[in-house]
């Protein structure tokens, strides 16, 4: 395959597979973006709250404590985990499986034409 | 300058306030309104490492006992899990979105004390001010 054909479909794979983090130039250190969905001001705040419901839960060993704080620790739960599916880069693990894929025909091509000449 | 026109000036900078980069942005799609927020990653692994931490975070507080029971888990530190999820917690607040909220009260309620208060709005709300005082002596 030629460099620049390559080259191409590289950056196709990339515009169409990453999606979850954009880079972000604005600071000094480099970093990326991951941007995620709310339904509103307030619906981020109550994600808020059960992200911190839930470390509460966790770190508190003494569960009646817990119990008076946070009587619903399996709904906060939920609710994180409904959080993380929004973040799991399915996207981008499809586009390392594409990747992998390529490369195996790059080093097929070689083998071919190694065998050949 | 009139009431009128000074409600206008306010709008227009109301306006200006809801344009900015800060806060949460809406998105329109077909079906939904959202809001879309940002948090900032350092890289790829990163952004894996702390989607691991929240699950983590999830699987001691349905444990219930203060440590993982899994093998697999048992070498990791529940203090890490929850540090990372913290910091992406502190990430996650809506700091621009206070601080959009914070100029528009102080637009509507004329406080032009306001550290950050629209310079033209200031100007002419203390004109106007000035003249409605004037008015008030000549009577």
């Amino acid at each position: 395959m030629k460099k620049e054909k390559l080259i191409n479909k590289l950056l196709e794979f990339k515009q169409h597979h990453m999606l979850h983090l954009t880079p972000d130039n604005s600071r000094k250190r480099k970093c990326y973006k991951g941007t995620y969905r709310v339904n509103s001001h307030f619906d981020l705040m109550l994600l808020i709250i059960n992200l911190i419901k839930v470390c509460v839960v966790a770190l508190e060993e003494n569960q009646q404590i817990c119990d008076q704080e946070v009587p619903n620790p399996k709904q906060n739960v939920m609710e994180v985990l409904h959080f993380v599916i929004q973040l799991i880069p399915s996207e981008e693990l499809a586009l390392v499986d594409k990747l992998s894929e390529l490369l195996e025909n790059i080093e097929l091509e070689n083998k071919v034409a190694t065998e050949n000449s | 300058m009139k009431t009128r026109k000074l409600d206008q000036l306010k709008l227009k900078q109301l306006k200006k306030i809801g344009a900015t980069a800060y806060g949460l942005k809406k998105e329109v799609t077909k079906r939904h309104t959202y809001r879309s927020a940002t948090v900032r990653f350092g890289d790829h692994t990163d952004y894996v490492m702390r989607i691991r931490s929240l699950l983590e975070v999830c699987v001691l507080a349905l444990d219930g006992e203060g440590d993982f029971y899994s093998k697999n888990l048992s070498h990791q530190s529940k203090n890490s899990s929850v540090q990372l999820v913290i910091e992406m917690v502190i990430e996650l607040m809506p700091d621009g979105d206070m601080f959009q909220l914070e100029q528009i009260i102080a637009i509507l309620e004329n406080d032009t004390d306001y550290i950050h208060f629209p310079k033209q709005l200031k100007k002419q709300i203390l004109k106007n001010q000035e003249r409605y005082e004037k008015g008030k002596t000549h009577q």
